[in-house]
């Protein structure tokens, strides 16, 4: 059994050192913990059902892990894609409860972020875990091909709703540009995964 | 054959050397980064301080993260960090009308009944720190030095006598999101600052009106220019400015403890800052709808308003 693969891209690496420079609020370990913690959700589950663990990439536009794994079936694969979030929402609430045994507002941050990075994950957008999660619904439930457009135009939908919104709020609010980066962040992983977005959705998790 | 095979390694030579070109560029960034960091910490935070107003033009995203992680102990409701979170970003942006109903003191004609203000939770942040003028410097007044902190408020007597004096008002039904009952707070703290009280918590015959409303602070008379302090260590939610409150901060505390202090003359913190019990973090003044120099200071525990009066002797 070979050991699984860890790739790092060029574009993780200026996202990290631009997060890096622009961070007073020390997020980026609390967003590391919160990563570790939706990581080890997808990959505890992978090993549960049986699967095997072939890279973990970390890219520009996120984390994913390829992994292999007979049997696991699309309601697998639904499972493994909610694990992450699912991962988060717990390391949330213990969080939470730690910042009011401690009274440390850091472990509220680190429970509010880990709240937000999983409901975010949770928007059913293709390659975000929500995305994989309807796709493997809808593949179970109306075949492979039906499912891959449904995530494909809903999830084309949703990032243009929150461009929208994003530039909605740009402007209105005197140029607060976070909800706009979130918006072109995820249209680069899109159009990334355009194409093949099937596949992708099978074997990228 | 041969000759296609070769352009094919070829290619995929140059495309591994530009991989670890790209590689390298990115590297050398990061490393850059964590140079400058580490060994110009004061140029860096200058980078971070011209962006940051723009992501948080409206909020102090850390104090709002946090709050919102703090939501899932079960002590503040979700639904309503939320929507200030909601509203703050995306919607009304006048809160002054809630905050007149809430202020109560200006000749405006609002029902006591108002509905809760539950959107200033995090109000804009709008410029602050101006420079303090000479006669904030040079002001009459000696510095409070704040004297006794507290742990536990240690009148229950008080709460006795303002209930008796509310009596006259108890035809009035008590506004949503305020209460006149004792709550302990569970942290050290001080007046913000030592002053007569003008104008209590709780309902008032309006002077002008005529008619009663319900004060959701209190008011301490003091000089324009009398610095004050903060009730308890936390963490600045919001240093603005509007019609109403004039200058004004927004503290958070922890544990659901939020105080206010408007109608400042002067503001030496800003959104997201730390400050320290007994802090000075500003200047009273007559900023807003103020008809004289005081201090209106507001407690508000669990999102219920609370009398300040009952902690504190002014």
């Amino acid at each position: 059994m070979q050991p699984a693969r860890i790739t790092i891209s060029g574009g993780f690496i200026t996202l990290i050192a631009i997060l890096y420079l622009f961070d007073a609020n020390n997020l980026l370990p609390l967003l590391a913990i919160t990563a570790l913690a939706h990581e080890l959700g997808h990959v505890l589950l992978i090993w549960a059902l049986g699967g095997r663990v072939l890279r973990l990439h970390l890219g520009l536009v996120g984390l994913c892990i390829d992994y292999e794994g007979q049997g696991i079936g699309y309601l697998g694969e639904v499972a493994i894609a909610l694990a992450g979030p699912l991962a988060n929402l717990a390391l949330a609430y213990g969080a939470s409860l730690w910042g009011r045994h401690t009274g440390g507002e850091t472990a509220f941050f680190l429970a509010g972020i880990s709240l937000g990075a999983a409901v975010f994950n949770l928007l059913p957008i293709g390659q975000l875990d929500g995305g994989r999660g309807l796709y493997g619904i809808l593949a179970y439930t109306l075949g492979p091909a039906v499912a891959g457009r449904v995530d494909r135009v809903l999830g084309g939908v949703l990032i243009v709703a929150l461009f929208a919104a994003g530039l909605t709020l740009f402007f209105w609010s005197g140029w607060n540009f976070t909800l706009l980066t979130a918006a072109i962040w995820l249209l680069i992983g899109y159009c990334k995964s355009r194409g093949s977005a099937v596949q992708y959705a099978v074997t990228h998790f | 054959m041969e000759h296609r095979y070769e352009h094919q390694t070829k290619h995929h030579f140059r495309t591994g050397q530009l991989t670890v070109l790209r590689m390298t560029i990115c590297m050398v960034l990061l490393c850059t980064v964590g140079v400058l960091r580490a060994f110009f910490p004061d140029a860096t935070a200058a980078v971070r301080t011209t962006v940051q107003p723009l992501m948080e033009a409206e909020l102090d995203y850390r104090t709002a993260i946090s709050a919102l992680g703090e939501t899932l102990t079960g002590e503040t409701g979700i639904m309503e960090v939320l929507g200030d979170i909601y509203i703050r970003a995306f919607g009304s942006r006048e809160p002054e009308d809630v905050i007149v109903a809430a202020e109560a003191e200006g000749a405006k004609a609002e029902p006591e009944s108002a509905p809760m203000p539950v959107m200033e939770m995090f109000p804009p942040i709008e410029e602050v720190i101006p420079a303090p003028t000479l006669s904030d410097i040079f002001s009459p007044q000696e510095a409070y030095a704040p004297e006794d902190t507290h742990t536990q408020p240690d009148e229950p007597e008080a709460v006795e006598v303002f209930l008796a004096q509310q009596a006259e008002f108890s035809a009035f039904a008590l506004p949503a999101g305020a209460s006149f009952a004792y709550e302990p707070l569970y942290l050290d703290f001080v007046a913000p600052v030592a002053g007569p009280v003008s104008s209590s918590f709780g309902f008032r015959q309006h002077p002008i009106m005529r008619e009663v409303r319900f004060h959701f602070g209190t008011d301490i008379a003091v000089y324009t220019g009398t610095p004050f302090v903060a009730f308890a260590n936390g963490r600045v939610v919001a240093a603005g400015e509007n019609d109403s409150w004039g200058k004004y901060i927004l503290l958070y505390h922890g544990g659901g403890v939020y105080t206010r202090y408007a109608h400042a003359s002067v503001q030496y913190v800003r959104g997201g800052d730390t400050v320290a019990l007994g802090q000075r973090i500003g200047r009273v003044g007559a900023t807003g709808a103020a008809t004289g120099p005081h201090l209106h200071f507001e407690l508000r525990v669990g999102g219920v308003y609370r009398n300040p009066e009952f902690y504190l002797e002014f």
